[in-house]
C-alpha cells in the first residue's frame, strides 16, 4: 500500500528494481543522539573539506595529486574556491568505533532527493519528525540566493536528459522550483546557448540560474579508470557548453549550482590530503575527523604487497565513481579481483581507504546514512540497507528522528 | 559536546534560515548563526558556512524578500512535460478512439492500469514514465496539457491488424505459448497498437520510457497519444484475457534514434529496459519471440545485444520475427522460402488465412511459426557497441574560443569515434 501511494504521488515511478523492490517501506527511527552524531560526522568533514579546496584551488599540483587533468581543472576554475551547494556525506553507524564514520562525499551532484523526501513524506512513527522536511524549502532558498535574491528565477535545470535513472531526482528538484513560482526549462549541456545580453539559455530561454545535475567530470575530458580499458566513445571536454556558461558567468548573468569547484571536493582523493601530505590540515581539523574520517591513501602511497596481503583492511575507490562504481571492498572481493583490480587501476586516479565494520540490524542489514547539508548545514537524511556494498542492490527507506 | 547539538539543525525554522541565506546574497561573509547551541567546531561550523552559489554579479543582486513556497504563475510547463505546450504536435490527431469512443478523456490518467499487466508479478517491470504524463500534466490543471487527445493513422489499425493475426496464432498454438514472452520492438503507435491486437491472448507491459518535449529526437508524444487511442481497447481485453498469459513487452522502437548533440533538439532517447536473464527465469519464460517492424530486417537492436546473447547462454531461445509476416493471408504467403537449414513441419491449421506451422524437432518445443522465412534462422551474434547510439559529435571544438582554448587540444589517443548526447560520457547510469 506505502508503494501504491508513492507511485500515486508521482515523483518516484521506479520503486523495484528488475523484480524486487528497490524502496523498503519500513521507517528507520533515529535518536535524536544518533542523528546528531551522524551530522557532526558529516560536517565534520565538509569542514575538512572547505579547509583543503581553497588550497587545492591554487595549487596545479595538488590539482595533479588527486588526480585532475587540465580540462577538469579548468571546469574547476571556473568558480572555485566556490564549492559547496547541495553535498551528501555517506555516514555508517559502526561495530568498530565509538563515532559514525563518513566513507564519501558528493558535492558534485548528489542524487537520492526523492527517495529521501518521498519516503519520508510517507512514513508514519509516534513521537518521529522528519529530518528531511525543510531540505527543499532550504535548497529553494540557496537557488534563490545564487540568483542574487530573485524570487522567481528562471532556472534551467541541466542534467543528462536521455538518462531516465535520475529522472525522479530531477522531477522532484523542477515540481520543487515551479511550485516556488520559478520558471524551469530543462535541458541537456548540448542545449546550451549563448544568448543577446551576455546570457546563456535553453531552447531560446535565457536563464537567471543553472542548477548544474551534470557530473563536473563528465564536462572535461573522459579518462579510462583502468589501463586495460578503451577510451571512450566520446573523451572529449564539452567546450562550447562550457563557454557560453562561462562566457555569462564573466558577465554575471548567471549563477551555477552546484558550483563547478565541487570537482575538487568530489575527488576520492581529496579525502587523503590530510594523510599524504599532512602539512595542510591543522591539528584543529585533524581532532574534529578523528575516528570519523578512515585513513585514505593514495593508491601508489600504499606499497602493492601490502594491499595484497591485508586486502581485507582496504577498499579501493577511484576519484570519480560514486554510489559504488568503481569501488572494491576488499573483503567481499576473491583475491584474484582484488591482485587484479590493483594491477589494473590507472595511476594517480585511485586510493584506497581502510575498511570499517558497519553496525548491522536485526536483519543483517547496514545502513548507509547520506546525510545532506545545504551550504554545510544538516538538512536531510538519505538512508540505504544493504547486506553488502552500497550499490544498485541497496535499498531506500524511510528515515524519522525521535523527538 | 553535547550529542544533540547538531540533530536540531534538520528542524530549525524558515524565518531564521532565512536570515542566513539572505545574508549571503546581500554579500556579507558573516551572519547571525541558526539557533543552535554550538559546542563543537563541526557544529559551529555549519551553522555559520553558507552556500557558495555561483557566479551571478553581486552589483545587481535584487532585494530577497521571506523565504518560503510561493505559488507564482506558471509561464512554462515543468520538465515533466513540454516546454511550450502548443508546440507539441500528434501527427494523427483524432476527436475518437480506436474503438469509435469519444469518451477517452477519463482513460488519461490511467493509462498504465489500461495498458499494463494483470499478472502481479509482470507489474514491477512495467516502465510508466511516457504513460504516466497525463497525470503529470493533471497536477498543473489539465490532464491533455493543450495538446494531447487519442492518435490515430491508417498505419496504426494496420499494425493492430497484425497483432490481431499474432494472437490467432497464439491461440491456434494452445499449449505452445507456456514459457513463451513477446518483445513488440516497432516504432512506438506501432507497438502500441500492435500490442493491442495481442492483448486479449497475452499480457502487455509498456515500457516506454522518457519524456516528450517538443523539440525531442523521439517523437514519443505520438506512441502517447496512440496509447490514448487504443487504452479502452486494452481495458477490454484485460477484462477477458487469463492470468496464465504470456508476457509481452511493449519497446518504443524508436528509442534509439539518431542524434547529434543539435542544440535545438531535446535527448528524450532512452534504453530499453527489460527483465534481465535472471528476471525472465523467474518468471518463467523459455523461449522469446522478438518482433521487428519488417521480416528480412530482424537484428535486435543495439541495446538489447548483451542481453539477448545473455539469454541464448542461459538457454532461453529468441527468435526473431518480422510483423509483417502476420499480414493478410496473401503476404503471410507470398514470397517466402522454406528456411535452409531448419525445414518446417507440416502446417496443422489455419487461423484467419495466415497457416500455421506447429512445432517441428528443429524448432524444439512450444515454437509455432507462420511460413517458413530465412528470419527463422536468425542467430544473436555479438556485436561491438557502435559508438554512436547516435552521429557524430564535435564536442564543441569547432567553437570553442580563449576562455577555454588551453583544455581544447584531444589527446592524440581519444580517437575518432564519438556518440551524441551523454551515453558516451558517462561512467555510471547515475549521477550519484
Amino acid at each position: 500500500m506505502v508503494i501504491e501511494t508513492l507511485v500515486a504521488r508521482g515523483i518516484l515511478d521506479d520503486p523495484w528494481l528488475d523484480g524486487p523492490l528497490r524502496l523498503d517501506p519500513e521507517p528507520l527511527v533515529l535518536p535524536a543522539s544518533e542523528a546528531a552524531a551522524l551530522a557532526e560526522t558529516a560536517t565534520s568533514v565538509l569542514m575538512l573539506l572547505d579547509h583543503l579546496v581553497p588550497q587545492i584551488a591554487r595549487r596545479p599540483d595538488l590539482q595533479e595529486a588527486i588526480g585532475m587533468d587540465d580540462s577538469l581543472r579548468a571546469v574547476a576554475a571556473l568558480d572555485a574556491p566556490r564549492w559547496l551547494g547541495l553535498a551528501r556525506v555517506d555516514v555508517f553507524r559502526v561495530e568498530d568505533g565509538p563515532l559514525p564514520m563518513a566513507c564519501e562525499v558528493n558535492a558534485d551532484t548528489p542524487t537520492g532527493l526523492a527517495e529521501t523526501t518521498e519516503l519520508a513524506a510517507v512514513a508514519q512513527a509516534p513521537g518521529a519528525a522528519d529530518p528531511s522536511a525543510r531540505l527543499g524549502e532550504r535548497w529553494i532558498a540557496m537557488v534563490r540566493g545564487a540568483a542574487g535574491g530573485n524570487p522567481h528565477p528562471v532556472v534551467g535545470v541541466v542534467d543528462a536528459t536521455e538518462m531516465t535513472e535520475d529522472l525522479g531526482h530531477v522531477r522532484l528538484l523542477c515540481r520543487w522550483l515551479t511550485a516556488a513560482g520559478c520558471t524551469v526549462v530543462r535541458g541537456a549541456p548540448f542545449n546550451l546557448t549563448a544568448l543577446p545580453g551576455s546570457r546563456v539559455g535553453l531552447f531560446g530561454t535565457p536563464c537567471d540560474v543553472l542548477v548544474r545535475h551534470y557530473k563536473t567530470d563528465w564536462w572535461a575530458r573522459r579518462r579510462p579508470l583502468w589501463t586495460d580499458e578503451p577510451p571512450p566513445a566520446d573523451a572529449e571536454p564539452l567546450v562550447r557548453e562550457l563557454d557560453v556558461v562561462a562566457q555569462a558567468m564573466a558577465a554575471g548573468t548567471v549563477a551555477v549550482v552546484n558550483p563547478w569547484g565541487a570537482a575538487i571536493a568530489q575527488s576520492k582523493r581529496t579525502l587523503a590530503l590530510p594523510w599524504e601530505v599532512p602539512d595542510l590540515v591543522p591539528a584543529d581539523l585533524r581532532a574534529a575527523i578523528a575516528g570519523r574520517l578512515p585513513e585514505t591513501r593514495f593508491l601508489e602511497s600504499v606499497p602493492r604487497a601490502d594491499l595484497e596481503r591485508d586486502q581485507h583492511d582496504w577498499v579501493l575507490k577511484s576519484d570519480v565513481g560514486c554510489e559504488g562504481e568503481e569501488v572494491l571492498v576488499g573483503r567481499d572481493v576473491a583475491a584474484e579481483d582484488w591482485r587484479s583490480a590493483l594491477a589494473l587501476a590507472a595511476p594517480g586516479r585511485w586510493c584506497v581507504q581502510r575498511a570499517f565494520r558497519p553496525r548491522r540490524d536485526a536483519r543483517g542489514d547496514m545502513a548507509n546514512h547520506g546525510i545532506y547539508t545545504i551550504g554545510g548545514l544538516p538538512s536531510g537524511i538519505y538512508t540505504r540497507r544493504s547486506q553488502g556494498p552500497t550499490d544498485f542492490s541497496a535499498r531506500a527507506c524511510p528515515t524519522l528522528v525521535q523527538r | 559536546m553535547n550529542p544533540n547539538d547538531l540533530s536540531h539543525s534538520f528542524f530549525d525554522e524558515p524565518g531564521l534560515l532565512a536570515v542566513r541565506f539572505r545574508g549571503h546574497a546581500a554579500g556579507k561573509t558573516r551572519v547571525r548563526s541558526a539557533p543552535v547551541a554550538t559546542t563543537s567546531s563541526a557544529a559551529s561550523w555549519a551553522t555559520r558556512r553558507q552556500p557558495d552559489p555561483g557566479g551571478l554579479s553581486w552589483s545587481s543582486a535584487l532585494p530577497v524578500v521571506a523565504i518560503g513556497l510561493v505559488a507564482g504563475m506558471l509561464l512554462m510547463p515543468d520538465c515533466s512535460g513540454p516546454s511550450r505546450r502548443h508546440d507539441m504536435v500528434i501527427t494523427a490527431p483524432r476527436d475518437k478512439d480506436a474503438r469509435g469512443e469519444t469518451t477517452w478523456h477519463p482513460r488519461l490518467t490511467s493509462l498504465v492500469d489500461n495498458l499494463g499487466p494483470r499478472r502481479a508479478d509482470l507489474q514491477p517491470f512495467v516502465v510508466r514514465t511516457l504513460l504516466d504524463v497525463p497525470r503529470e500534466l493533471g497536477t498543473r490543471g489539465d490532464v491533455t496539457g493543450g495538446w494531447l487527445q487519442p492518435g490515430l493513422s491508417d498505419e496504426d489499425r494496420r499494425m493492430h491488424q497484425r497483432g490481431v493475426r499474432l494472437a490467432q496464432g497464439l491461440e491456434q498454438a494452445g499449449g505452445g505459448t507456456a514459457g513463451l514472452a513477446i518483445i513488440l520492438d516497432l516504432p512506438g503507435p506501432a507497438t502500441v497498437a500492435a500490442g493491442a491486437g495481442l492483448a486479449k491472448v497475452t499480457d502487455p507491459v509498456p515500457t516506454f520510457d522518457n519524456l516528450p518535449h517538443p523539440q525531442g529526437v523521439v517523437p514519443s508524444q505520438d506512441t502517447l497519444a496512440t496509447a490514448v487511442a487504443w487504452a479502452s481497447t486494452y481495458a477490454h481485453a484485460q477484462m477477458i484475457r487469463s492470468l496464465e498469459a504470456p508476457p509481452c513487452f511493449l519497446l518504443e522502437g524508436n528509442r534509439l534514434a539518431p542524434y547529434t548533440n543539435d542544440s535545438g533538439r531535446f535527448d528524450n532517447r532512452s534504453r530499453a529496459r527489460l527483465p534481465s536473464v535472471d528476471a525472465f527465469k523467474r518468471l518463467g519464460v523459455t523461449h522469446i519471440l522478438y518482433v521487428r517492424e519488417r521480416a528480412g530486417d530482424v537484428a535486435e537492436r543495439d541495446d538489447l545485444n548483451e542481453l539477448f546473447l545473455a539469454l541464448a547462454e542461459a538457454g532461453i531461445n529468441v527468435r526473431h520475427t518480422g510483423i509483417d509476416r502476420y499480414d493478410t493471408a496473401e503476404s503471410a504467403t507470398a514470397g517466402t522460402t522454406p528456411a535452409t537449414t531448419t525445414p518446417p513441419s507440416t502446417p496443422t491449421s489455419t487461423s484467419g488465412g495466415t497457416t500455421i506451422y506447429r512445432t517441428g524437432p528443429s524448432y524444439g518445443s512450444g515454437w509455432w511459426w507462420p511460413r517458413p522465412h530465412p528470419d527463422d534462422d536468425y542467430v544473436t551474434r555479438r556485436r561491438p557497441v557502435p559508438p554512436a547510439l547516435a552521429g557524430p559529435l564535435d564536442g564543441g571544438m569547432s567553437r570553442h574560443d580563449a576562455v577555454l582554448s588551453r583544455i581544447a587540444a584531444p589527446p592524440p589517443d581519444s580517437g575518432g569515434s564519438s556518440s551524441g548526447g551523454s551515453w558516451g560520457r558517462s561512467s555510471s547510469s547515475s549521477s550519484g
